[in-house]
Parts: structure tokens; C-alpha cells; sequence
């Protein structure tokens, strides 16, 4: 994307800044490409300059070893203006960080943005972030993972509809899709999980260090293991669309009626009756049948009491 | 870009950059290297023309404003300089604890066009002797916006004041349906991105949300084509498309120790039977209220209101394979 013309225009003041001189292999690395591209940079630059084009008017590079200066930049001290888009990506992002709770220090982010504003041509489009973590405690989290300290947690899991206890070594706090996550080494399970904030019930720090780079020393073949899980196989009408975007399938076929034919690996078919209860009719299981009876039992037992209570 | 316009780009630059006065493009053509011409040839003449306006057009893409006018008492077709007060970064200092902020926003992207866009701006802060990512620091907490890929055109897109033409699968849309839309802004609203603006084919305000666009989305016709009414709070539209109905009170009756899921949503619970524990809560989208009741089984019985207990039996009765009633 970067325009080549953009980066010798960029390259001038970056040498003006540095007037001790700088290794060729830093510039290339700075800039993103390669030593022999600078070096071409570098050599067209030497034949550029102010109207006369005499030896004193182009722009004057000194290279010593592997060491390059500038004798001579033809006025181009400073960079160009951020452009209305890298002012944009930056502003942007300050305002989500500025949103999120936890992530440092809410002054400095606000005074970066006022800088950055000046600092581009035009002022930035105005973009709101709000709400971006609707879980409170959040911050909370962020100092347990500081702490460096495992904790006992209590934990509410949505998709078994269960509450239990885990020893946990945090890893961090993850702000994604309106949610604050605690991601950390589970002990129970022995891998990697994500906990959404608002389903952890209770959390006690213990007076252990966290340590999630128990990992390394567990080998996770997740190819093998997820051939072990059980398949399912789904026929999905228009209102459960959504499944295909949620969770990872292994295929799906559209039908002649419209509906789509999914299959998906799940950790056990209790999770897996869960689920297509859960997606109001809109699912037919086609395999496994066990799957398909106990579906069929829980709901034929709701509408019993249903039929009670009338 | 060829290594030649290249040159003569920097060139132009250079001497735009260095003049006060307005140089004319006649003028321009006899000094930069690069647009040498026969003037008296016509041919000749109109392409040195055609190569400069895309030479100019090339210098705005990429920030570089260029001024154009004449001198006081000076020629008859007006000149061109780049005002070094425009071209310049300003002078900028960061401290610290600013740094390691910028050296996270830039950080924050999985958009490639927004990645670029950040990695460019910290090159030329950079040049400037500026480095922020020697300040950034490990945080305890990681901010993943959405990753939405309409996001960058939209915003390019506003900032251009271009029409924007894209596919959209609406909540209650079976396949998704062109849209032309002249986007007012953008904002996220609880980890999810949207944008506003004048939808042409409605003739009315519309708000999007971002990841129900499946497809890219395309800028079409001219720069400024619109301008956006002022006070414009994307945010309050955003909001107001996601809640569209007023909330309902539900009334329930849960197994005693089950469907845990259930009672952590309720603000209201009790009497306590042998059957179970009633509860309330409230809710605003039935359908959706209705599969989630259904998929704690016989573990929960729905009681009030008569419309959610008709759409969870609705649910019950297709998992059960019964003819609807």
C-alpha cells in the first residue's frame, strides 16, 4: 500500500532527525523492505533536488561503511502531514483503548488524540466508542492479571448450564464483542480458556504465581482430538442462519428447500442437545440418532407439563 | 509507480516546496526534470497537461495539499506551491505514558487498510524522530475491536464525502440486499461497529451494523457529493435500530437446583414450590427469548406473558416432531 514516492519523502527528514547517520540494514528494517530497495531509495534520492540542479541544489547523502547521513536535504526537514487515513487508524483505535476499561492511562490516551489531531492535515472524522465492555469488574481482572497471582474461580458455563470451581493462572483480559473475557490457563481442563467476566461468580487471588506457560509442557494435538469428538449433523431452516457465522463447521450444503445441511464437531452431545434446543425449531438433527431422540425426549417432556399446567 | 515519475514527483515537490511565489504550469514544465515539452506542438503540450494533473492528483492521495493562485501583480493563469506550513508534519512531543497509548492504538487493527494506515503514520512520526513503539508496554488488558472488514471504506468514505454501494442481510432479510447509502459516520456501540447515513433507494436515515455486511463494500460517484447535516450522533441511531420493541415482563417457573442460566437473569424470584421456583424477568425479543427458554427443556415452564409461552411451545413442539397445532 505504502507508495514508494511516500517513503522517499519519509526518508529525507528521518536521516535530517538522525544526524549522526544510521545503518543501512536499520532503515530497511524501519521502513519495511528490503537493504537493496533503500539503497535504490537512497540513489534516486542523490539525483533529486531544488531547480538549478547543480551540485549544490541536489539532495547530498554521505555513506560511510554501512552508515548513511544527510549532508544536504533541499528543504525537506520535516515529514509530511498525517494523511486524513493514518490520522483516522490511530484516532480510531485511541478511542476504542480510551473505551476500554483497564487498558492504561485514560489522560495520556485523551492528550495522544488531541496531538495526533494536530498533527494531521484536516481534523479526523468523528468516531464514538462507547460501551465497548458491558461488564463491570473488568478492571478488577486487569489487576488480577497484574498481580501476577493464581486465583480460585467460580464459574458459571452458559453452554452446560453449570456452575463450578477451577484454579486458573490469568493471562490477560480480553475486550472483544461487547464482553470482557479472563484468558487463562485452566487447571481443571488443562488447557486454554476464555471466562466472560460477568459469568464468574466468584474469584479468590491465592498466594501462588500465575504460571500459564504450564502449556509448553503439555503437547495440545488438536487435529487428533477433534476427530475424537463427536460429528452432528444438522439440517438448519432460514431463522438459524446465524450457526454457520458462530460456530466452526466442517461443511454445508444448501438444500432444495432452502434449508442448509450442516456438520460440526461438538465436545459431547449433552452440549450438543443443549444447542439445538436452543435454536427454537429451526434445526432438525439428521445424525447421530441418539442425538436426535434426546432432543426429541426434552422437548416431548417440556410440552408434558405444559399440557399439566393448561 | 515507473522510477521516472518518481523522480519528477520529488522533484516537483522540492520545488513547490522551496518557492513563495506561485509557479505557473508553463513554468513548472521549463524547471522540474520530467515535463520537458514542444510547447508549440499541441500533441505535445495537451499530454504534458493530462501527465500533471495526475501528478497532482497523485501528491493530494497521499496528503500533500497543493495551493494554487496568482502572485499580486503576477501572471495571467494561475500557479501552484505547496505552503510548508500545510506540508509539514507540526512539531509534536509525546510523553511517555502518550507513546506506549499510540504504540497500543497502533497495534489495535486486523484490518489490513487500517493496519497500513496506523504503520504509515508511525513511520513518519518516526522520521520525525519520534518512536513511539520503543514506549509500548505489555497491558494486562487487550482491546480486540471488531474486525469488521466495511470498516475502513466507510470511513474512507465519509471523509470523502463519497455514496458507498453494498450488500446487507437485515435481521429479518432471507438473503442480503443491495443498499446505496451516502454514510454520515461511524461508531461502536458494545464491541460492535456501525454506520449511518442517507440510504438513496429509501429516501430515508438508515443505520447498519457493520458485520451484517457480507460481501465489500464499493465507493461510487464523485468526492463531496453530500454533506452530513450537522449534530449527527450515530451512536443514538445505532442504538435506537437494536432496540426496537419496549421490554416485557416474564413470568416462569424453574425445577428446583436446575437451569442455573436462568435464575442468573432473573431480578425477581419466589414463591418457592415443590414444582419449582417462580421467577421473573424482562426481555424484548420474544422469538428469541422463546428458543433460549426452550433449550433448558422440561427444566423450565413458562407461564406469562401468553405470547412467549405460545413461541417456546411453537419451539418445543417442531424438536419434538409434533404437528403444530
Amino acid at each position: 500500500m505504502t507508495s514508494r514516492l511516500a517513503r522517499l519523502l519519509n526518508l529525507v527528514p528521518y536521516l535530517v532527525s538522525r544526524p549522526e547517520g544510521v545503518p543501512l540494514a536499520e532503515l530497511a528494517a524501519d521502513f519495511g523492505v528490503s537493504v537493496e530497495q533503500i539503497q535504490d531509495d537512497l540513489t534516486m534520492l542523490w539525483m533529486c533536488g531544488l531547480p538549478g540542479y547543480g551540485p549544490g541544489d541536489l539532495i547530498d547523502l554521505a555513506f560511510d561503511a554501512d552508515t548513511v547521513r544527510v549532508l544536504f536535504a533541499a528543504g525537506m526537514d520535516r515529514p509530511v502531514r498525517l494523511a486524513a487515513h493514518e490520522a483516522l487508524a490511530l484516532s480510531v483505535a485511541l478511542r476504542v483503548l480510551a473505551d476500554t476499561p483497564g487498558v492504561g492511562d485514560r489522560a495520556a490516551i485523551a492528550s495522544a488524540l488531541d496531538k495526533l489531531a494536530a498533527a494531521a492535515g484536516e481534523a479526523p472524522a468523528d468516531v464514538t466508542v462507547r460501551d465497548s465492555v458491558a461488564d463491570p469488574g473488568a478492571e478488577r481482572y486487569a489487576d488480577l492479571v497484574a498481580s501476577g497471582h493464581a486465583a480460585r474461580i467460580t464459574y458459571y458455563s452458559a453452554s452446560r448450564d453449570t456452575t463450578s470451581e477451577r484454579v486458573v493462572d490469568p493471562i490477560e483480559v480480553v475486550a472483544a464483542d461487547g464482553h470482557a473475557y479472563l484468558r487463562a490457563w485452566c487447571r481443571t481442563a488443562g488447557e486454554i480458556r476464555q471466562f466472560r467476566i460477568d459469568r464468574i461468580d466468584a474469584c479468590a487471588e491465592l498466594d501462588e504465581p500465575s504460571e500459564p506457560l504450564r502449556l509448553t509442557n503439555q503437547p495440545a494435538p488438536t487435529a487428533f482430538l477433534e476427530s475424537e469428538l463427536p460429528r452432528i449433523e444438522l439440517l438448519l431452516g432460514p431463522g438459524a442462519k446465524s450457526v454457520t457465522d458462530s460456530y466452526p463447521c466442517e461443511s454445508v450444503t444448501g438444500e432444495p428447500d432452502g434449508r442448509r445441511r450442516v456438520t460440526m464437531r461438538v465436545r459431547d452431545l449433552d452440549w450438543a442437545r443443549r444447542f439445538v434446543l436452543g435454536l427454537g425449531g429451526e434445526a432438525e438433527v439428521l445424525a447421530p440418532a441418539e442425538l436426535r431422540e434426546s432432543v426429541r425426549q426434552s422437548a416431548r417432556a417440556a410440552l408434558a407439563r405444559y399440557a399439566a399446567a393448561a | 509507480m515507473s522510477n521516472d515519475r518518481t523522480e519528477r514527483l520529488v522533484n516537483l515537490v522540492l520545488c513547490l516546496l522551496s518557492t513563495r511565489r506561485f509557479q505557473t504550469a508553463g513554468r513548472i514544465a521549463r524547471i522540474v526534470p520530467g515535463y520537458e515539452h514542444d510547447y508549440e506542438d499541441k500533441k505535445s503540450h495537451d499530454a504534458f497537461q493530462r501527465k500533471f494533473e495526475r501528478d497532482k492528483a497523485e501528491l493530494r492521495r497521499i496528503g500533500i495539499p497543493l495551493q494554487s493562485g496568482t502572485d499580486l501583480l503576477g501572471d495571467a493563469e494561475p500557479g501552484y506551491r505547496i505552503a510548508r506550513s500545510d506540508f509539514e508534519l507540526p512539531q509534536i512531543e509525546f510523553t511517555d505514558a502518550e507513546a506506549a497509548a499510540v504504540a497500543a492504538a497502533a497495534r489495535l487493527w486486523q484490518q489490513p487498510e487500517l493496519q497500513s494506515g496506523s504503520a504509515e503514520a508511525l513511520r513518519k512520526l518516526r522520521a520525525a524522530g519520534i518512536d513511539v513503539e520503543s514506549h509500548a508496554a505489555a497491558s494486562p488488558v487487550k482491546a480486540l475491536p471488531g474486525a469488521e472488514s466495511a470498516l475502513a471504506p466507510f470511513l474512507e468514505a465519509v471523509a470523502s464525502r463519497r455514496a458507498v454501494v453494498f450488500d446487507y442481510l437485515g435481521a429479518r432479510d432471507e438473503s442480503p440486499q443491495q443498499r446505496r447509502l451516502q454514510p454520515w459516520g461511524c461508531a461502536a456501540w458494545r464491541g460492535r461497529w456501525y454506520v449511518a447515513g442517507y440510504d438513496l433507494d429509501r429516501g430515508a436515515q438508515r443505520c447498519f451494523r457493520l458485520s451484517r455486511i457480507p460481501g465489500k463494500v464499493r465507493l461510487t460517484g464523485p468526492e463531496g457529493a453530500y454533506t452530513i447535516p450537522d449534530g449527527v450522533d450515530v451512536l443514538a441511531f445505532a442504538s435506537a435500530s437494536e432496540a426496537h420493541q419496549p421490554p416485557s415482563r416474564a413470568r416462569i417457573v424453574v425445577r428446583p437446583r436446575r437451569a442455573w442460566g436462568v435464575r442468573r437473569r432473573v431480578d425477581q424470584i419466589g414463591p418457592r414450590t415443590p414444582e419449582g421456583d417462580e421467577a421473573r424477568f424482562s426481555y424484548t425479543d420474544t422469538t428469541q427469548t422463546a428458543a433460549w427458554l426452550a433449550s433448558f427443556g422440561p427444566d423450565v415452564l413458562v407461564l406469562e406473558p401468553p405470547e412467549l409461552v405460545k413461541e417456546t411451545v411453537a419451539c418445543l413442539q417442531a424438536l419434538a416432531d409434533e404437528e403444530r397445532p
